[in-house]
């Protein structure tokens, strides 16, 4: 999925109110911008990401959290 | 001009006691040359205001049901005099209640019943926080991506509790965190009904009823506390329920309430009833009480069934009144008396509805500016009078500790 596609998917996500495939999609971006050393662009997304999950107690919260604390972005 | 001003502001100041406190000498009298409270009481919105945090945030006071939130993670968000409030089930299955607002910017968290899978998170900025209250995520408070901030002490930042208890699947709230426990604040009741501390169920969809009713929360409290209303508002009673068959339950502040001798099971067509709860002394078999507990619940204790009312101010002159049906089984436990059930809750709903027009017009009767607040029975009036002087005792109070 290249990024225009990935940023759609978002968009639709969001319209939808659907917090798991939000939490899957951001984290999606995220670890591509992480993959690219882009840290903080890719930690803004691992956030967006952890947030969806969190709130939806999806199973790929812990993850996610674990990812942020590896950067230093949560605690 | 700013001299002019100066005064006039502080004659406004100066007048301001005068012009809002009621005089609450004449209630505080016993019952035999007492007045009722004032009209204000009944109609100000500075005195509505004056009660709601020294009356009803100062002592328990009930804001829904635990069945309202059945399963973990189920959330209520309730409006009550105000006060933004969320009752949560959470992942213990226990109920907790907490101030609806965020602690970042003080948005309101929940605005519909539902059930939070994972974090409540806020609508606005999305601090996350858990059903126990706990602030679980602060997302790019220290900057994009950046969740953490040295200032931002997640430990200290949680949601607001707001002290709660579950009695008889009542939850009671204490707002001011200041009253007594609640076993204790209740303890007139809760050792006057100890015969009936067991476990009660809801009796599902169509064992609930709300009346949206034209006056003040307190006149709903009142007319439940006497039976003295019984011969003339409610007449169908008088074939088996007479007048002389019922009695003051002693009065014990915050408790006062009535009882009967003649308590008659609710039948079916076919004189099917419900099942007692169980181990009932004797006097239950033909006996009911009927308490408030001050300032805003209203209980029923009879062997079969029961009932609590929550009096749900919505303003100085309207009130809902939400009643809910409490059975000794489990929903589902016995189809066999759904009709049953069902015929109950018509049966209770007609009895109550007839109060309304009372209630309603004692309202309208507190417009009369020569009223002076009402002359009381000294034999059948006691338990309303009881009720009167509490609220006055608590009003006086909090006046003389801001005085």
């Amino acid at each position: 999925m290249d990024r225009a596609a990935l940023d759609a998917a978002i968009l639709s996500a969001h319209a939808k109110d659907d917090g798991a495939a939000l939490a899957g999609l951001y984290a999606k971006a995220g670890r591509a911008h992480l993959a690219a050393g882009e840290i903080d662009a890719g930690c803004f997304f691992l956030t967006q990401a952890y947030i969806f999950a969190l709130e939806a107690g999806h199973d790929d919260a812990p993850a996610l959290r674990a990812l942020l604390k590896q950067h230093g972005r949560e605690d | 001009m700013p001299d002019d001003q100066t005064v006039t502001d502080q004659t406004l100041t100066d007048q301001m006691p005068a012009q809002t406190l009621t005089d609450l000498g004449p209630v505080l009298q016993p019952v035999e040359t007492a007045r009722g409270l004032p009209n204000a009481h009944y109609t100000s919105q500075t005195v509505y205001e004056e009660e709601r945090d020294a009356v009803v945030f100062a002592n328990w006071a009930g804001i829904g049901f635990g069945f309202d939130v059945p399963n973990p993670g189920d959330v209520m968000p309730v409006d009550f005099m105000g006060m933004p409030m969320l009752i949560v089930r959470d992942n213990d299955g226990e109920v907790g209640v907490f101030q609806n607002t965020c602690r970042h910017r003080g948005m309101v968290l929940v605005e519909k019943k539902g059930n939070i899978r994972g974090t409540i998170r806020c609508p606005y900025h999305s601090w996350c926080y858990g059903l126990k209250g706990e602030l679980r995520s602060t997302p790019h408070v220290g900057g994009p991506g950046q969740n953490l901030h040295d200032n931002i002490k997640r430990g200290e930042l949680g949601l607001y509790p707001i002290r709660s208890h579950v009695y008889r699947d009542v939850v009671f709230v204490n707002v001011s965190g200041s009253a007594d426990p609640f076993e204790v604040y209740a303890a007139p009741l809760l050792e006057r009904m100890k015969d009936h501390d067991k476990p009660v169920y809801h009796g599902g969809e169509g064992s609930g009823f709300s009346f949206d009713v034209a006056c003040n929360w307190k006149l709903a409290a009142e007319n439940y506390l006497e039976s003295y209303h019984l011969p003339w508002i409610h007449p169908g009673l008088n074939s088996y329920s007479r007048l002389e068959d019922h009695y003051h339950v002693p009065g014990a502040a915050p408790m006062a309430g009535q009882g009967t001798l003649v308590y008659q099971q609710t039948k079916g067509e076919a004189g099917e009833v419900f099942p007692d709860f169980g181990g009932l002394p004797e006097k239950w078999d033909n006996g009911a009480e009927y308490p408030v507990l001050f300032p805003n619940v209203l209980f029923a204790y009879q062997r079969d069934h029961a009932f609590a009312m929550l009096l749900l101010p919505q303003g100085p002159q309207e009130t809902i009144e939400r009643t809910e049906i409490f059975y000794a089984f489990p929903e589902g436990a016995r189809p066999d008396l759904d009709d049953l059930k069902a015929q109950n809750a018509v049966q209770w709903k007609g009895v109550l509805e007839e109060d309304l027009f009372v209630v309603e017009g004692m309202q309208k009767g507190r417009h009369g500016v020569h009223f002076d607040g009402g002359k009381f029975s000294p034999v059948m009036d006691n338990p309303t009078h009881d009720f009167h002087r509490w609220v006055a005792e608590r009003l006086a109070t909090a006046r003389a500790k801001s005085a």
